[in-house]
C-alpha cells in the first residue's frame, strides 16, 4: 500500500448532481481495488489557464488515497474512458500533507 | 597548496571592498525554513517561470540541481492540470 495524491478535472457544463455521481464513480473504483480514501478537498469551479476541449472552466477535485500501486492502471483506464472527466493525475507521495492545501490558502489572500 | 592558503588569508580584507567579491549564493530551496516544492503552489512556481512560460535555468536562480529537477517536475504537473499556462505567465 502506497500513498497517492490525485486530482480530477470534470467538465463544467454538468449539474451538481452529476458531479456527485461522477465523484462516486471514481471513489467506488478505488474501493473496489482495495484502496482507502483518507481525505478529500473540493477546489470548486476554477478558470483554466488554457482551453481544454473548448471549455474554459472545470470542476477540480482533490483526494488523498492509499492504494496498491499496481492497481492504479485499471483505474486510469476507467477514467480515460469517461467523457466527463477531462484530466486526471496520480502522484505518489511519502507523507500526506495537512489540509487545507496551498491551493485554497492562496485564494483566500 | 600551502602558498595559496596564505594568500587567501592576506587578502581577506581587500576582498570585502572589491566589487568582484565572491558572495556566497544560496539555493532558495535547500535552507532550513525554505518552502517545499509542490505542484499545487502556483504562486511559488510562477516565481521561476519566464514571461513566455519557460522554466528559468538554475544558473540564474541558483537552485541546486537536485531541487531544480523537482521544480521542473512540479511545473510540468501544474501545466498538465491547467493551473499554469504553457505559453505565458499567469499574474496574481
Amino acid at each position: 500500500m502506497n500513498k497517492f495524491e490525485t486530482v480530477i478535472l470534470l467538465t463544467p457544463d454538468i449539474s451538481t448532481t452529476i458531479v456527485d455521481k461522477e465523484e462516486e464513480f471514481f471513489l467506488n473504483s478505488i474501493l473496489k481495488n482495495e484502496g482507502k480514501i483518507i481525505n478529500q478537498e473540493d477546489w470548486g469551479l476554477r478558470d483554466l489557464s488554457y482551453n481544454i476541449k473548448n471549455y474554459k472552466k472545470a470542476f477540480y477535485k482533490f483526494y488523498q488515497i492509499e492504494i496498491n500501486g499496481s492497481k492504479i492502471q485499471d483505474i486510469k483506464k476507467n477514467l480515460s474512458q469517461n467523457e466527463k472527466i477531462m484530466r486526471h493525475l496520480f502522484v505518489r507521495v511519502e507523507t500526506h500533507q495537512e489540509l487545507p492545501t496551498k491551493m485554497i490558502k492562496n485564494e483566500e489572500k | 597548496m600551502k602558498k595559496n592558503k596564505k594568500n587567501k588569508f592576506k587578502h581577506k580584507d581587500e576582498r570585502k571592498n572589491s566589487p568582484f567579491e565572491e558572495r556566497k549564493r544560496f539555493c532558495p530551496f535547500s535552507q532550513k525554513n525554505s518552502p517545499k516544492i509542490d505542484y499545487k503552489d502556483t504562486k511559488l512556481l510562477s516565481r521561476y517561470i519566464s514571461e513566455k512560460g519557460k522554466i528559468t535555468p538554475s544558473r540564474i536562480t541558483n537552485i541546486s540541481s537536485k531541487k531544480q529537477k523537482k521544480l521542473a517536475q512540479a511545473i510540468k504537473r501544474a501545466r498538465f492540470l491547467s493551473l499554469i499556462s504553457y505559453t505565458h505567465k499567469n499574474f496574481y
